[in-house]
């Protein structure tokens, strides 16, 4: 058994609202604080508390991913990205029911050849972890920043606290787009 | 200088911090700790194989090297005595930005599909 795999699906749920939390906050944050950038700081109250919305968001999402990952690391990953024969096997029984159906079988949902697969989804999961990774880190960052050293009060901070909040909010969306992309694979179906 | 000068230098050297000691295991090849899920065990290697996940041990990293950045760079802003120039805080903003984004673009480039 794998860690924490009896309550995965349950983690995933509450991964997937942590993300949408996550990515709508550090959006609004960029927008609250785009306009510092011009020296207007008149929304700086509602700006500080997505700054801390987004930071809580981004490590309960890191978390709650990293509970997740041995279960994504052998069941998804090893078992069925990694594994061509695995992907050819279920689109052959998937274009065996299309045909029970009567439906036609599109170009897409063809088995593929061996050695054809899904290992593409799984590097780009990997790049996606580093991205948040990084993106976490920008996040507290900001809240150290937006509690202890505020663009208002310290202008020469500007560059920096916008910079971080736009890597934030730009690691949150591909971290989101992502994991979407990576989940939908043997729901929606398609290999190639 | 101002404790919110002290501050924002110490948190762009956290960056930097970060994002190098992030990377060293992996440019280097030096050991990182690793979870193996099917063993359901904790260890410390390099050139770990498919199973064992790496990503924790590079966080691990990580957060030692802001730590260290952070510590290193709050004595030293504490002992200034005069403030720093404004060319010193564009260019401790340019360095926490542009060093993480280089080491996001090397895993992009080593991961990418």
């Amino acid at each position: 058994m794998i860690v924490f795999e009896s309550i995965a699906r349950l983690l995933m749920v509450v991964h997937g609202i942590a993300a949408a939390v996550l990515v709508a906050s550090t959006t609004h944050h960029l927008l609250w604080c785009r306009g510092y950038l011009r020296g207007q700081f008149g929304r700086q109250k509602g700006e500080r508390r997505f700054a801390l919305v987004a930071a809580v968001a981004f490590v309960a999402t890191f978390l709650l991913g990293n509970l997740l990952y041995p279960t994504y690391k052998v069941r998804v990953r090893a078992e069925y990205f990694d594994n061509p024969a695995a992907i050819a096997a279920e689109l052959r029984l998937r274009d065996d029911q299309h045909r029970a159906l009567g439906l036609e079988v599109t170009s897409d949902q063809r088995p593929p050849r061996l050695g054809v697969g899904l290992a593409w989804v799984g590097r780009l999961f990997d790049v996606k972890e580093h991205w948040v990774a990084f993106g976490c880190v920008a996040s507290l960052v900001l809240l150290l920043l937006s509690r202890r050293a505020h663009p208002k009060e310290h202008p020469r901070l500007v560059p920096l606290y916008v910079g971080l909040s736009a890597a934030a909010c730009m690691t949150a969306w591909l971290g989101a787009i992502v994991g979407l992309l990576t989940a939908s694979y043997r729901s929606v179906g398609g290999a190639l | 200088m101002s404790r919110g000068d002290r501050v924002y230098f110490t948190a762009a050297a956290a960056l930097v911090g970060f994002a190098l000691a992030y990377a060293l295991p992996v440019y280097a090849r030096l050991p990182t700790a690793y979870y193996d899920p099917v063993a359901r065990r904790w260890g410390v290697g390099r050139e770990l194989g498919p199973l064992p996940m790496g990503y924790l041990g590079l966080c691990a990293w990580g957060v030692a090297g802001a730590l260290v950045a952070a510590a290193l760079t709050a004595l030293v802003v504490r002992r200034l005595r005069t403030p720093p120039s404004e060319r010193a805080y564009v260019l401790a903003a340019a360095w926490a930005l542009t060093i993480p984004a280089l080491v996001v673009a090397y895993f992009t480039w080593n991961n990418w599909p």
